[in-house]
């Protein structure tokens, strides 16, 4: 049976009801406040982080974890087929793209990787000694977004290795991934579940918010603009995870075999509607001829992706946006812009190249946008503009533009620090660490050492 | 109202559309790349659509720009550009306006007390919706006909006093506003424990755009607030679809005088359409034409947009058919739009 909900075994359940949908049959928490509060009385303790003892602890967790990741990897636990008919219905992704997605969560979650990953959080907080070291939270409420399925996987990870305990609210489009998560953990170690929970309730019902809020936790928030800002007036230990995009920057000329069904997989995972999800690709040329080829072989390469990674349930909204998006480039083409519009028969996947693309209009479902530009130089102007909305660059360059654009890129000072440096091909696979790019959630899993 | 049959349609949307292909650069352009040119159409139905998102990319205009006499805004967000629709006239816009208002909404009357909770022309001249509420003034408003709202936010204790002295005069008022600005006007009522019994044969006409913003309640609750509020039957609350990009708006009223075959539902409001307008519905993934009935992206086919572009591909998801369409709503996910989007600025602002 899937839940909306976990709750470690040393605590009282919430009351639940149990429904049936689409063959799976699902158990809701049905929380109330009078719940909530005596749950979190009792969940709040103090951090494990590098105190006494912190090293079995450490090890033990991070042992459990790499053992959930092979389950999960390969799918190989009991709720799996109806964790993914659940998925498919809840997010309309396919199940091919779900399957892939555990894949990517997962990756790179072996147990020397998590140790690695502790061993320099240690080495980053300095020596034993400072007082300022040892503030690890005694809570930490981490509301989880739903456009991404599993998009709280990793930072739930790196807190449950530091003993935080930490309550996640699952988003209301996409309960039961996390919960199923961590009742694999507690199946493998349940001392290390016990400092995690997962429960599940719209954004909308305050006054269990509120009851959490009580508590003055420390709060990860991964949401959109306004979800984060309503958060910011409540509390001041906040780390946000925001709009954010990602973008491209190849060279026609790298010496990259692979770089149409890279970034074809790239644009297509999630449906684009990730942070990590390019918004455009950066392409260093003002030879209009070659932009067109690269735009054929990008769209060769997204019909194939379209078979690799097959599309689940495309909404008519979404459909709607896509067309809407096209017809955008047919009137701009049409008042004389130089664009090439490349399409699926249907709504599949879309390859426009453009001489001007508006970044601060997002596209989504497989619509890959390609904009010519004519130097390092330029390149640079745009990653400047939009510094604070992005979340990484994958690059594939040539050997002297390489020279020439990485020694800007990470110039000491610049915002760039923050972003994560990547290649076509891995953006949706980011390594466990990535994000220690983000300072605030630096500052947190460091305990607040100052930077 | 006098009837187009499809004939009759048909040759006018040819006509219009080889005008618009003959005046209008861009739109040439674009039915270029369709390879769709007035030789090769012969029906209406056929004529290539602009999505409304061009109107935010391009000027789609049959004469130069400089010689616009008005512009209307689409309501954009934070993020997203508006879109603009240029007019070298009014006459049209204004001659679609008073026909279906006439019809559709004020019949039998000649002139009404109308109260408007929406922009007006004198505050917002880039608003259609402005454009169309200060027509309707002028046209079929009484000596006491008022706005209540400006960029300072609703006034409602004025708008109370009106309530009060046309109950007081018993004589029927017509109110008319964006459905933001409705909902704004009865919680403060509601606050203030107030409630109304307008004068027999009241109206209130809402102009949509109640979902996705700050406040998202259904049609029903909606009606039933409305009446509750102002003492009214359900069959005194109308509501209008327009949009800056078309040059006509439609009403689900069941107060029109034509005789018409289906009455709008509580939950589905059917729209009814002038005999200048056609709507099919497309399915969103090919953009082919759906047989009547079927539920599809709509495509308006509006000849009073004489100097833009007559076919307009929306983003609202509903069924048509030759004289009326039910609206299901925006495609959800698609991006707001709407003048309740500038009502709720001034709103939360004030």
């Amino acid at each position: 049976m899937l839940r909306d909900f976990f709750i470690p075994d040393n605590f009282q359940k919430p009351p639940a009801q149990t429904s049936q949908q689409d063959g799976v049959v699902y158990e809701s928490a049905k929380l109330s406040q009078a719940w909530l509060t005596p749950f979190t009385e009792k969940f709040v303790q103090p951090a494990i982080g590098f105190e006494k003892g912190a090293k079995a602890w450490q090890q033990s967790a991070a042992k459990a974890w790499s053992e959930v990741a092979q389950e999960w990897r390969n799918l190989q636990f009991p709720e799996a087929e109806a964790l993914l008919i659940a998925l498919e219905a809840k997010t309309g992704l396919s199940r091919q793209m779900l399957q892939e997605a555990m894949r990517n969560h997962f990756w790179n979650m072996q147990e020397n990787v998590l140790q690695s990953w502790l061993a320099q959080v240690r080495k980053d907080r300095g020596p034993k000694n400072l007082p300022l070291a040892t503030a690890y939270p005694e809570l930490v409420f981490l509301v989880a977004a739903g456009n991404i399925p599993g998009v709280a996987i990793h930072p739930v990870v790196q807190l449950s290795l530091l003993g935080i305990p930490t309550l996640v609210k699952n988003a209301s489009a996409e309960p039961f991934l996390l919960s199923a998560i961590l009742s694999s953990l507690a199946r493998h170690e349940p001392e290390v579940a016990s400092r995690l929970a997962a429960l599940t309730w719209p954004r909308n019902v305050s006054p269990l918010t509120e009851a959490i809020m009580a508590f003055n936790p420390q709060l990860a928030i991964f949401g959109d603009d306004e979800t984060i800002a309503n958060f910011e007036g409540q509390s001041e230990q906040l780390v946000g995870f925001g709009d954010r995009f990602s973008l491209a920057l190849v060279s026609p000329d790298a010496d990259e075999p692979n770089i149409f069904d890279s970034l074809a997989y790239d644009t297509c995972m999630f449906e684009q509607m990730g942070c990590m999800s390019p918004q455009a690709i950066l392409l260093l040329t003002d030879n209009w001829e070659k932009v067109e080829r690269f735009s054929q072989e990008l769209a060769n390469a997204m019909t194939k992706m379209n078979e690799m990674l097959s599309i689940g349930l495309r909404t008519p909204a979404q459909q709607s946006l896509v067309q809407q998006w096209r017809g955008a480039y047919v009137a701009r083409r049409a008042a004389g812009e130089k664009i090439l519009l490349l399409t699926s028969p249907g709504t599949e996947w879309t390859v426009v190249a453009a001489e001007n693309v508006d970044l601060d209009e997002r596209v989504a479902y497989r619509f890959a946008r390609i904009w010519p530009i004519p130097s390092i130089n330029k390149a640079m102007s745009i990653l400047r503009r939009y510094e604070i909305q992005l979340q990484s660059l994958a690059t594939s360059l040539t050997l002297d533009e390489t020279k020439m654009f990485f020694p800007q890129f990470w110039e000491v000072e610049t915002p760039f620090v923050d972003i994560v440096d990547t290649f076509p091909g891995s953006m949706q696979k980011p390594v466990f660490g990535w994000m220690d790019q983000n300072k605030a959630w630096l500052r947190l899993t460091r305990a607040f050492i100052e930077w | 109202m006098m009837e187009f049959d499809d004939g009759a349609f048909n040759k006018l949307a040819l006509e219009l559309f080889a005008q618009q292909f003959a005046q209008n650069a861009i739109y040439h352009g674009v039915c270029l790349q369709q390879n769709l040119t007035p030789n090769v159409i012969t029906d209406w139905r056929d004529i290539p659509a602009v999505t409304t998102s061009a109107f935010k990319e391009v000027p789609l205009t049959c004469f130069p720009v400089a010689e616009a006499i008005a512009v209307f805004h689409t309501s954009g967000t934070t993020q997203q550009r508006s879109g603009k629709h240029y007019f070298r006239t009014l006459d049209f816009y204004r001659a679609a306006m008073r026909r279906s208002f006439a019809e559709f909404c004020l019949a039998p009357h000649k002139k009404m007390r109308l109260l408007f909770l929406g922009p007006t022309a004198e505050y917002f001249p880039s608003s259609s919706l402005g454009c169309m509420f200060s027509g309707l003034r002028d046209e079929f408003g009484d000596e006491h006909s008022a706005s209540f709202f400006s960029p300072a936010g609703v006034a409602v204790p004025a708008l109370q006093n009106a309530l009060k002295n046309a109950i007081g005069e018993n004589t029927p008022v017509f109110i008319l506003g964006t459905a933001l600005a409705l909902l704004e006007c009865m919680e403060i009522f509601q606050r203030q424990n107030r409630k109304f019994q307008l004068p027999f044969d009241s109206r209130i006409l809402d102009t949509g755009g109640y979902k996705g913003r700050r406040v998202e309640i259904t049609r029903a609750e909606f009606q039933h607030r409305l009446g509750e509020t102002f003492g009214m039957s359900r069959e005194y609350l109308l509501n209008e679809y327009g949009m800056t990009e078309l040059s006509s708006q439609f009403y689900a009223s069941p107060l029109s005088n034509s005789n018409r075959s289906a009455m709008p539902s509580a939950l589905r409001p059917q729209h009814f359409l002038p005999p200048w307008v056609r709507v099919v519905a497309v399915d969103p993934e090919h953009l082919k034409i759906l047989p009547d009935s079927e539920i599809g992206l709509l495509r308006i086919f509006d000849l009073a947009n004489v100097d833009s572009v007559m076919a307009i591909q929306t983003e609202d998801l509903g069924r048509a058919w030759q004289n009326r369409i039910e609206l299901i709503g925006r495609a959800t996910g698609a991006e707001l739009r709407g003048c309740s989007l500038l009502t709720e600025a001034i709103v939360r602002g004030a």
